[in-house]
């Protein structure tokens, strides 16, 4: 036979571990925890543009956060991440800190790209975020690329890609599954979908909505899933990760959520003429975050005080990031010349 | 309809080695294409289905591909020694040649005589000789038409309003949609193809409104698949359309390259002025918007090293509505590269039309003391400094270069033996810019009039980081040109 055959799909045996198991009550805090982590720094990153103080664009992963936080939890620290402009929460979940990231946007010496990359270039490479990528599809072959580094490494890494729906009409998209399949690369490919490539909807731009059969094609095993919801995300990721990091190969995973804001900046852009208020409104109504919350009180994991406690707490970190960015000196001139090409 | 010519090689490299998937065709599934794998060496069972798959596309089922399974009998090229295949595999395929096998089946159904078939035969060999030896006799293509045909001919007239013609105030993006209005309410070929230009009018709203005037028919949103827009344009115009597409930044047009670089621009040459590209791409270049190095190139000057395309840069308002309506007439591939900083900028229009001449530069500030050359926003700050610098009585001449391909040299060189001394001011990295090139042209026409060496303002050598105070520090400034004009004036002594 000229072709490979089809692989095993991991999400076939993810359904019967999903319903046979549940996320243990300290992993479910834990998802929680960061997913209010990044929401709360994003409501505070808002502010900051609209008062300008935050000079650099910023698009906000506000409404996604169970995507970032489903995934990264099921991930080594070592493990690789790479994220797209709109990081700001894989960044956060995959273990990089608020101080660094408030630095960063405000363009400081302190910032994570030493105030170089600004909020669509995010890195932290001693958590496994060797940087985000802000031209559409590129952190989908790079993913790869550190995939098939890990695998000749035999280091037992898996690499993820985060990207959006609109990636998937790019070519490199296609020519990444491709070879992600042939060298069946330890790589999880996690498309969020949230409907809306800057401001343009997806029935727009594909014939079907049926993005999760893009790995098909290749036999890459692929699912739809509720990416507004964080423990089913975690399953997923969780049985992925696992396919990958046993030499099985790459997934996919259409997580489908949706972009409380608009493409670019803190507005919410209801009068655009692009999407209808009720649209929005009934996504918000399925916040991931408000959704979890009910699950923990319901199964007494956290009392309201809990979280109220845990509010406060986020909010003070931010505020201290956010003190910490503003007291941080801009990057010196003569750095200007560094790190153009690799210094020795 | 898609025909996949599946000859089981990719050069030396065996297509089950390089490609995922059950098949080829089923690469169709995902995207509502219907597909089908065939043998490509039955050339009835290709026509049988190559039929069909017409019927369907005519009757707007969907796109079709077809899967065709054949071989490739020789190398791939004449330096490919075919050494790589098995043996045994090559035989089976050999066996099954297209044409043995249709013959065979001929001479079964006794539809022709294998004497009749040795006559065909015969009469194809001889015609071939025949037309190989005509050829040998004819005389090589004379040198000078090397150099022909790398632009189409056909521009309107220059045509600028006089002095006396009356303005009104428009922005610039207003001045630039007011042209692709004029196109797309003059003839139906032209349309507007991009990410977001419908109903949000463009990334930087240039097209902002134009979706309810023309429809979505002609006011076209794309997938994110810059390679496809650019390459689709193409197709449209080869295919007697006249797209405008549109690139969101120009830092995105590298994603397209191919299709810009090796298509667009050279189809026309290659094919000896046979087919045109009439197609126009905006795209906004620049930083000053903290956005980093992604989203801050400029590539101006890396296109104007692309022979076949046309690069032009407008700074006024009225320089961009007159060049884009030139370049919409004309049937070139043009980029039309816009400038983000210079979007809201307000300025005189003539109300009446114009044509203004592609490859011309403007003098837009007179002074006898040093030239300043630049395009797009560089010329804004040019201007300042110049400002700058009359308050230390120097007087600064400015030359808005306009458009880089094709480049007016002479304008330049003579402002600068007029004034004796230059400076050129680009917003791209130093290093083998449209600086280097006017400093080379000018030396060559203007060496003996030149009092003072020829300087450069442009970006570091780096690429543009998002802090405010690193981006300032690598872009050119105001305070940077008038630096580097008292500079060059210091060495006159």
């Amino acid at each position: 036979m000229l072709f490979h055959d089809e692989m095993i799909d991991p999400f076939q045996a993810c359904q019967a571990f999903a319903s046979a198991s549940a996320v243990d009550a300290d992993l479910q805090v834990r998802l929680y925890t960061l997913m209010l982590k990044c929401r709360r720094a994003e409501e505070r990153a808002a502010e900051l543009a609209e008062t300008r103080e935050v000079g650099c664009p910023v698009h906000l992963y506000l409404g996604q956060e169970a995507v970032s936080a489903g995934v990264c939890t099921a991930l080594k620290t070592e493990d690789q991440v790479f994220g797209t402009h709109r990081s700001h929460g894989h960044f956060l979940c995959k273990g990089g800190g608020l101080r660094p990231l408030f630095a960063e946007l405000l363009g400081k010496a302190t910032g994570c790209a030493r105030g170089r990359g600004g909020s669509m270039h995010l890195i932290d490479t001693s958590c496994g975020i060797p940087g985000t990528t802000p031209i559409v599809a590129a952190s989908i072959p790079m993913a790869a690329g550190a995939a098939l580094a890990n695998k000749m490494k035999k280091n037992g890494l898996v690499a993820v890609a985060f990207f959006g729906d609109g990636a998937t009409e790019e070519g490199v998209f296609h020519e990444t599954m491709v070879m992600a399949a042939i060298w069946d690369l330890p790589v999880v490919f996690i498309c969020e979908n949230n409907f809306y490539a800057s401001h343009l909807p997806l029935k727009d731009r594909r014939k079907r909505d049926n993005l999760a059969d893009a790995g098909k094609p290749y036999s890459i095993p692929s699912a739809r899933i509720d990416g507004n919801n964080v423990l089913e995300v975690h399953r997923y990721a969780r049985a992925a990760v696992e396919h990958a990091r046993s030499g099985r190969g790459p997934s996919f995973l259409e997580c489908r959520t949706y972009r409380w804001r608009g493409h670019v900046g803190p507005a919410w852009e209801w009068n655009l003429g692009i999407r209808k208020r009720e649209e929005v409104e009934e996504w918000l109504a399925r916040c991931p975050i408000r959704a979890l919350e009910q699950q923990l009180l319901a199964q007494k994991l956290m009392r309201e005080e809990d979280m109220t406690a845990l509010r406060q707490k986020i909010d003070e970190e931010i505020e201290d990031a956010l003190a910490f960015a503003r007291q941080s000196p801009y990057p010196a001139m003569d750095t200007l010349l560094r790190h153009v090409y690799v210094e020795r | 309809m898609y025909i996949c010519e599946n000859n089981g090689w990719a050069m030396s490299t065996p297509a089950q080695e390089v490609s995922a998937g059950r098949s080829f065709a089923r690469r169709g599934e995902a995207y509502g294409i219907l597909y089908k794998t065939i043998d490509g060496n039955d050339v009835e069972e290709v026509f049988d289905n190559v039929r069909a798959a017409i019927t369907m596309v005519l009757h707007g089922e969907a796109p079709t591909l077809l899967e065709c399974r054949t071989w490739r009998v020789k190398g791939h090229s004449r330096s490919d020694q075919n050494l790589y295949r098995d043996k045994m595999l090559e035989q089976e395929w050999l066996a099954s040649d297209p044409l043995q096998r249709l013959r065979a089946e001929i001479l079964q159904r006794k539809e022709a005589t294998a004497a009749d078939v040795e006559a065909v035969e015969a009469k194809v060999r001889q015609h071939i000789g025949a037309a190989l030896e005509k050829c040998r006799q004819l005389p090589p293509a004379p040198a000078q038409t090397a150099f022909e045909k790398v632009y189409a001919p056909a521009y309107p007239a220059a045509k600028a309003a006089p002095a006396s013609a009356a303005v009104e105030q428009k922005a610039y993006w207003q001045a630039i949609q007011e042209a692709l209005c004029e196109a797309l309410d003059r003839d139906e070929r032209y349309f507007i193809f991009g990410e977001d230009v419908a109903e949000y009018g463009g990334c930087f709203k240039v097209t902002r409104g134009m979706l309810k005037r023309y429809g979505k028919g002609r006011i076209v949103n794309t997938p994110v698949s810059e390679a496809g827009i650019i390459g689709l344009a193409v197709g449209a115009a080869m295919g007697g359309l006249r797209p405008v597409a549109e690139i969101m930044f120009m830092d995105f047009i590298l994603l397209a390259a191919d299709q810009l670089c090796n298509h667009a621009a050279k189809l026309h040459y290659i094919y000896n002025g046979q087919v045109k590209v009439p197609l126009v791409v905006r795209t906004p270049m620049g930083g000053y918007r903290g956005y980093g190095a992604t989203h801050s190139q400029c590539f101006d000057s890396l296109l104007m090293k692309v022979p076949g395309l046309r690069v032009v840069t407008p700074w006024s308002p009225r320089d961009a509505k007159g060049l884009l309506r030139t370049c919409l007439a004309g049937d070139d591939p043009v980029v039309f590269v816009e400038h983000k900083a210079l979007y809201g900028t307000i300025g005189p229009v003539p109300t009446t039309d114009e044509y203004l001449p592609l490859g011309q530069a403007a003098i837009v500030r007179e002074g006898k003391d040093i030239t300043l050359c630049a395009n797009s926003y560089m010329v804004s700050l040019c201007l300042q400094a110049a400002e700058l610098l009359a308050r230390e009585g120097v007087q600064a001449e400015i030359v808005d270069l306009r458009c880089l391909a094709p480049l007016d040299r002479d304008t330049v060189a003579k402002s600068a033996a007029k004034t004796q001394a230059l400076v050129i001011v680009e917003e791209g990295p130093l290093t083998l810019g449209l600086g280097a090139e006017i400093a080379a042209s000018v030396q060559e026409l203007a060496f003996g009039y030149l009092d003072a060496p020829i300087l450069r303002v442009a970006a570091a050598d780096t690429p543009v980081p998002s802090a405010p105070e690193l981006e300032r520090a690598v872009l050119p400034s105001v305070e940077k040109i008038a630096a580097t004009v008292r500079r060059a004036l210091a060495t006159r002594g």
